[in-house]
């Protein structure tokens, strides 16, 4: 197979045919991941961003009813 | 034991499905517990209406327009998510790279959280001062108090039902099917539309059927970020609740029917659609 031109001393690019040229998959990933940003990280980081706006303690206090009758005792 | 002498012996035939019955009348209970009594239970209350009550409401300028944003904007949702969830379930299967484990356990995100809080964070962030808002704004593009907003709010309940019901499929997907293309001489492109899709086109619709009757329903996330305008960007349920307040049992339960009536009717083109496309395309049946 010596005269295959393939396996000759130039390297030949080889690509698979299952899969996509490296532009094409970066470009896909790239749309995926702003599709994402725009539609669930961004609100996620919005709800956080909220929660503990006024500190950890506010966000933290927040969460428990406050109990008078401890107080008074 | 029974197979030595059945004749003597008179063993009950076991079935090739066990337990049919018993099964059957369970699966029908649930059913019609769970689905076909509120059903019915919503065509009799809207059928004290009277067929002239009922077109009444059913053709009152409100109530139509109300209809058209629901299915109107449920279906551009749809169709989106279809178009994105679609890439964003092939970079998941065929794709490495950094963070996608995270990216993949958080597709599932919008089934767990509250759906106002959704609707109250998308708002935040699509307002015209909000995060993403500010820089819409000076372009003319306003998506907060618009049917955009709906749309918005639509594609982020939507998004996991998509993704879901494709990713399995996917990862189905003989390579040896690709590699045939391409040894016959198909580029890669070739290859995803006319050997790839067609046999993804199944699961694409029962996702797109999904989350189209998810955002049919959905009302927590939308209200928020409607602005719920009537005419403008009133979704039925709002308007069925609206209904509600007033005490107006029937012409809730009247718009409830009408929506009912029309979602039924879709999702059953799309079922067809769906068997039609299995028979001819479909992975392994």
């Amino acid at each position: 197979m010596a005269s295959d031109p393939v396996s000759s001393t130039e390297p030949h690019k080889l690509h698979s045919a299952v899969t996509e040229s490296k532009v094409a998959r970066v470009t896909l990933v790239a749309i995926s991941l702003l599709f994402l940003l725009l539609i669930l990280l961004l609100p996620l980081a919005a709800v956080f961003v909220e929660a503990f706006r006024k500190g950890a303690g506010s966000f933290f206090a927040s969460l428990q009813m406050p109990k008078p009758s401890r107080r008074s005792a | 034991m029974s197979a030595h002498n059945p004749t003597r012996w008179r063993f009950k035939r076991p079935s090739v499905i066990p337990g049919f019955g018993l099964a059957l009348g369970l699966t029908l209970i649930w059913l019609t517990l769970i689905v076909l009594i509120p059903l019915s239970g919503l065509a009799w209350r809207s059928s004290a209406l009277g067929w002239e009550k009922f077109f009444d409401i059913a053709f009152d300028q409100r109530t139509l327009s109300a209809l058209r944003i629901s299915f109107g904007c449920a279906f551009i949702a749809a169709c989106l998510n279809v178009v994105f969830g679609v890439i964003l379930a092939w970079v998941l299967v065929r794709y490495r790279f950094p963070g996608k484990r995270v990216i993949d356990a958080m597709v599932d995100l919008p089934f767990a959280l509250p759906t106002a809080v959704a609707g109250i964070a998308l708002t935040t962030l699509y307002a015209p001062n909000g995060w993403v808002g500010q820089f819409l704004t000076p372009l003319g593009i306003k998506i907060a108090f618009t049917p955009a907003g709906i749309v918005v709010a639509l594609i982020f309940v939507g998004l996991p039902f998509i993704v879901r019901t494709v990713q399995p499929v996917m990862e189905e997907i003989d390579k040896e099917v690709e590699e045939a293309a391409a040894t016959l001489g198909a580029n890669r492109f070739q290859t995803i539309a006319r050997v790839l899709l067609p046999g993804l086109a199944p699961a694409v619709l029962t996702g797109f059927a999904l989350a189209f009757a998810r955002a049919v329903g959905e009302y927590g996330s939308v209200i928020f970020i409607a602005g719920n305008l009537p005419f403008k960007s009133e979704i039925a349920p709002l308007l069925i609740v609206i209904k509600l307040e007033e005490y107006n049992y029937a012409a809730a339960t009247g718009i409830a029917a009408i929506m009912l009536i029309i979602s039924f009717a879709l999702l059953l083109v799309i079922n067809l659609i769906q068997s039609w496309s299995r028979r001819r395309y479909g992975y392994g049946v």
